[in-house]
């Protein structure tokens, strides 16, 4: 087979765009083993630098959403902050001291309302100059923490101020059969209620 | 304008969760002391048949700067007798209650919340121990 373009000389390769037969004169060795005639070579090099010049751009392009991906400090600040208040927020919210387990409810437990009342009337005395209060609501919230819903639980103790010892304070409705606890600034005293008592 | 927003949220959380913090922190100290309180309590009267103190001589310790405690040995008294350091603080006051040997009252008091639920200006813990041995504590 003779090449294309030198019909006296013998053809040694083929080019591998359009299979031409080509001296070796005429055969360009683009890569190795691989051949190409003249317009073909030209074609294929265009066609390459276009394909870098692609890739180049498309790798700019990249750079530049890498960039605009990348975290500023105002972004760090902004996660941190959000962190924070969702942490303030959660010990805000789910973070307080629970009182001791198996606190008494009040409504059941009269006598040791009765011993809390005392308290804050005794407190009351020691850091008031002796005085006792004209009623028990007196003591709220200063020396006895009751809640709004709670002030009505003051109806199941009987205070009176008595000017011989002080106050008087006990039940106002003790269980039948038990002893009622009346409590002064003297002592305890106990009195046993018809139907019975130990 | 966000950062601005972001700091102004900030400062609007930081105060309650300075507060319920310190609740936190205060509150179990409080309910540590309150536990050592009831246990000597206990120890004492399986030693000396009877509470500490005597019936009639309550005890009161007020906040520091705010007078002497009632009376005026209380703290080495307590130290000695129910073998628990109390010191005079500016978060907590107590006050110890013998009924007639029968029960004893103990009431912890602060100038802040001590658990959920208390006012923000004043938290209290108090118990009740039995000569049984019956701890009972108040919720708040």
């Amino acid at each position: 087979m003779q090449c294309k373009n030198h019909p006296d000389r013998r053809a040694e390769h083929f080019c591998s765009s359009c299979r031409i037969p080509l001296c070796a004169d005429c055969a360009e060795e683009t890569k190795p083993g691989e051949y190409y005639c003249f317009k073909c070579a030209m074609l294929v090099s265009v066609s390459a630098v276009g394909t870098s010049i692609k890739g180049k751009r498309e790798k700019i392009a990249e750079h530049k959403a890498k960039e605009k991906k990348k975290k500023t400090p105002f972004h760090y600040f902004v996660m941190v902050s959000s962190v924070m208040i969702l942490v303030m927020w959660g010990v805000i919210l789910f973070g307080g001291q629970k009182a001791p387990a198996g606190a008494a409810d009040l409504g059941n437990q009269p006598r040791v309302l009765l011993f809390m009342v005392d308290g804050a009337l005794k407190r009351f005395a020691h850091y008031e100059g002796n005085k006792y209060p004209f009623q028990l609501v007196d003591l709220i919230p200063k020396y006895l923490p009751l809640r709004k819903e709670d002030i009505s639980l003051l109806d199941k103790v009987n205070y009176t101020r008595d000017p011989s010892v002080g106050y008087r304070l006990s039940l106002a409705k003790p269980k039948p059969g038990d002893m009622n606890i009346i409590i002064s600034p003297k002592g305890v005293r106990y009195e046993t209620l018809p139907g019975g008592g130990s | 304008m966000v950062v601005i927003a972001i700091v102004g949220i900030l400062a609007v959380t930081a105060l309650p969760f300075y507060q319920t913090w310190t609740q936190r922190a205060y509150g179990s100290q409080a309910n540590l002391m309150m536990k050592s309180l009831m246990d000597g309590q206990i120890m004492y009267y399986l030693e000396n048949n009877r509470f500490y103190p005597l019936v009639g001589e309550d005890i009161f310790i007020p906040y520091e700067g705010a007078g002497s405690p009632s009376p005026a040995s209380a703290l080495d008294d307590l130290e000695r007798a129910l073998k628990i350091k109390i010191s005079q603080s500016q978060n907590f006051r107590y006050t110890i209650i013998n009924y007639d040997n029968e029960y004893c009252g103990v009431t912890i008091e602060a100038p802040f919340a001590l658990f959920k639920g208390q006012p923000r200006d004043y938290g209290t813990l108090v118990a009740v121990v039995t000569k049984q041995g019956e701890v009972t504590y108040v919720g708040p």
